[in-house]
């Protein structure tokens, strides 16, 4: 008797690994890998929709090392050509050409007005910030999944993440503020492949579920990963150089 | 001495007309300087009072280095807000009251539209002891925020008009009366809150109206994920002529990490208007200042002039040179002092007569008339009064001097 209740015990727990579903950490850690690479270099497109219905369009560079060194390149339009943003841990700073300075910024601004913000743009790791749990998806070929803070330090209070069931590649998100409202939404597409191997969504379209005329693209170019990025440029005096 | 001065006064009586027009320049001068000093002062009690009892209070406390930052409005370091502290700080002799605010920034939107915010998070129920007139800025329509509210706020009345936002139960087609508030915390959470619009704010100061969005303190606590947190403390003390020593008092109370400023250090741009002013009103009573003494030196020496055989007379009978000279600033002392106390009178009397009444003014921010009450300030008066009684006798020494000169035998062969 106790043999068979410790067989079918057995059983039940191991149910989960002989299902194959993978398990929330799991899917973290590929989005992770995907959407934040340990060290990557990339040319994408930001465009920024506001109320009035006009929109700005920035062209950016950026290079990221380690788990959260990354500095950003504005490349156009003419009036932001020349910034840098530097992120390293917790610090942030702006390098503006014109006073020829850095100087630092929180953590919180809007990344340059639109609706990401800047922890969005410079800061992926969701396996280290926040807890998963599987749920219910209403989408078709998706794990749903729920995502709650584990500290008080990250942007969002709760996130929900659809991932494809092929890839495990983002199809669309939903952010939540403390008070369990929609801050923002987003979705993922043009999934293009820039390294043999290596898909991605090259495109994240983020509402801006406050002011639902309000809207941000980031659309990638390219993206090389493993490239060579010595921790010197990762540092204030490097910047504008 | 004496005779001279009985001399003086019956000179002055006897040519009636001459003093008169002495007598009044000084008289008009002193009113004319009073009345403006104390319509002045009427509308800097204005901002005063605005700013003291109704937004900053006489003092606050910031934790140690705030201010350095203000513009940021950083929300750390941050204060504890407990009863424990507060009770200290009412203990301290010239307190009379002790409240507790968050102030931070922000976005609003009413769905459609977002702008920029300047929050202040503050204790409904003990904010009147700090900032006694803590609600008189709202519009008729719209109610104080009150102890047992929580999503309720009060708008700036130009940042409710471009939100198309009014109080709830004026809602019509096309309006909204709830908005949407979002900040983030010190560390980074971001986080939104809807909200009713309970009332709009007017005030003197233009930026109040545009930017600032007024919540009870526990709302912006929780947005901000600092419960049992302020950003400064603020006081009200009995005295606001013992303002420095209640501010040194409460600095040793509380010892370092806390910075405690007056009211003028917090709003300098009130503080800054009131000296300008006060620097305008001194560049005219000069220009006045010096007219009038001109004016008295032309009557004086008209006096002179006319008097020629009379001066001619004492000095052949025996009378010093610097007797004439002083008979004639005597002359000019007593005209001095009658037109300084009929100046004062009649200023006073001014000043208190437009002080009953009010004078209706345009609010600079709003549109809605409000009225100063102009108000007496007597040291003032009497450095008036002082500096009219020494001008006229200033005026007449050139004068004076110049009948003194006089050489008796030319004097009375003179017409």
């Amino acid at each position: 008797m106790k043999t068979i209740l410790l067989a079918v015990v057995a059983v039940l727990a191991a149910g989960p690994a002989l299902a194959g579903d993978p398990t929330p950490e799991e899917l973290l850690r590929r989005y992770d890998e995907v959407m934040g690479p340990r060290t990557f270099e990339a040319e994408s497109q930001m465009t920024a929709w506001r109320e009035d219905g006009s929109s700005r369009a920035y062209e950016l560079r950026m290079l990221k090392a380690e788990d959260d060194k990354s500095r950003v390149w504005f490349k156009s339009p003419a009036s932001v050509k020349g910034q840098e943003i530097l992120r390293v841990g917790d610090n942030l700073w702006v390098y503006l050409p014109n006073v020829k300075r850095a100087t630092r910024m929180a953590n919180r601004e809007s990344f340059q007005g639109g609706d990401f913000n800047n922890a969005d743009i410079l800061r992926v790791s969701y396996s280290k910030d926040y807890a998963g749990k599987l749920v219910a998806s209403e989408v078709p070929e998706t794990w749903a999944l729920e995502l709650k803070a584990k500290s008080q330090e990250t942007a969002y209070d709760a996130i929900k993440l659809w991932l494809r069931k092929s890839d495990g590649l983002p199809v669309k998100a939903q952010y939540f503020g403390t008070s369990g409202q929609m801050l923002r939404s987003a979705e993922f597409s043009d999934y293009t492949e820039f390294e043999k191997g290596y898909q991605r969504p090259a495109k994240v379209v983020m509402r801006n579920e406050l002011v639902k005329s309000r809207r941000s693209e980031l659309v990638v170019k390219s993206l090389k990963r493993g490239v060579d990025a010595p921790a010197q440029r990762f540092t204030q005096p490097d910047m504008g150089r | 001495m004496s005779t001279f001065l009985g001399m003086a006064v019956r000179n002055v009586a006897r040519n009636r007309r001459r003093s008169l027009v002495t007598l009044s320049a000084v008289l008009l001068g002193v009113t004319a300087v009073l009345v403006s000093r104390g319509i002045m002062d009427g509308f800097m009690r204005l901002m005063v009072d605005d700013v003291v009892e109704g937004r900053t209070g006489a003092l606050q406390i910031h934790p140690s280095g705030y201010m350095a930052s203000v513009e940021a409005l950083p929300l750390e370091p941050s204060l504890a807000y407990d009863e424990a502290l507060v009770a200290r700080l009412e203990a301290v002799p010239g307190v009379s009251g002790v409240s507790g605010r968050l102030t931070f920034s922000g976005l609003v939107s009413n769905g459609v539209a977002q702008t920029t915010f300047v929050g202040r998070g503050v204790d409904p129920g003990r904010e009147t002891r700090a900032v006694p007139r803590f609600g008189f800025e709202v519009r008729a329509g719209g109610r104080v925020l009150a102890p047992g509210d929580h999503a309720q706020v009060l708008l700036g009345s130009e940042l409710a008009r471009s939100f198309r936002a009014v109080p709830s139960g004026q809602k019509t087609e096309g309006l909204v009366d709830r908005v949407t508030l979002a900040a983030s915390s010190p560390k980074g959470r971001a986080n939104s809150m809807d909200v009713a619009v309970e009332g709009l704010t007017e005030s003197t100061l233009p930026f109040e109206n545009k930017r600032v969005v007024t919540v009870p303190l526990k709302l912006s606590q929780e947005l901000l994920g600092m419960e049992g947190r302020v950003t400064e403390l603020v006081v009200a003390v009995e005295d606001l002529g013992e303002l420095e020593e209640v501010a040194e008092r409460l600095r040793a109370e509380l010892g370092p990490g806390y910075e405690v400023h007056t009211w003028q250090e917090l709003q300098p741009f009130v503080r800054d208007v009131i000296r300008r002013q006060r620097f305008i009103l001194a560049m005219i009573s000069s220009i006045l200042f010096v007219i009038i003494l001109t004016g008295i030196i032309n009557t004086m020496l008209m006096s002179v002039f006319e008097r020629v055989r009379e001066i001619g007379t004492m000095l052949a009978v025996g009378v010093r040179r610097r007797q004439v000279r002083g008979l004639f600033l005597w002359e000019a002392a007593v005209l001095g002092v009658a037109g300084g106390v009929g100046g004062v009178a009649l200023g006073a009397a001014l000043v208190g007569l437009l002080g009953a009444w009010g004078i209706p003014i345009e609010n600079v921010g709003t549109g809605g008339p409000i009225l100063i009450r102009p108000e007496l300030d007597l040291p003032f008066a009497g450095v008036t009064f002082a500096v009219a009684v020494v001008g006229a006798v200033v005026a007449a020494a050139w004068p004076a001097w110049k009948a003194s000169r006089l050489n008796p035998v030319d004097a009375l062969r003179a017409n």
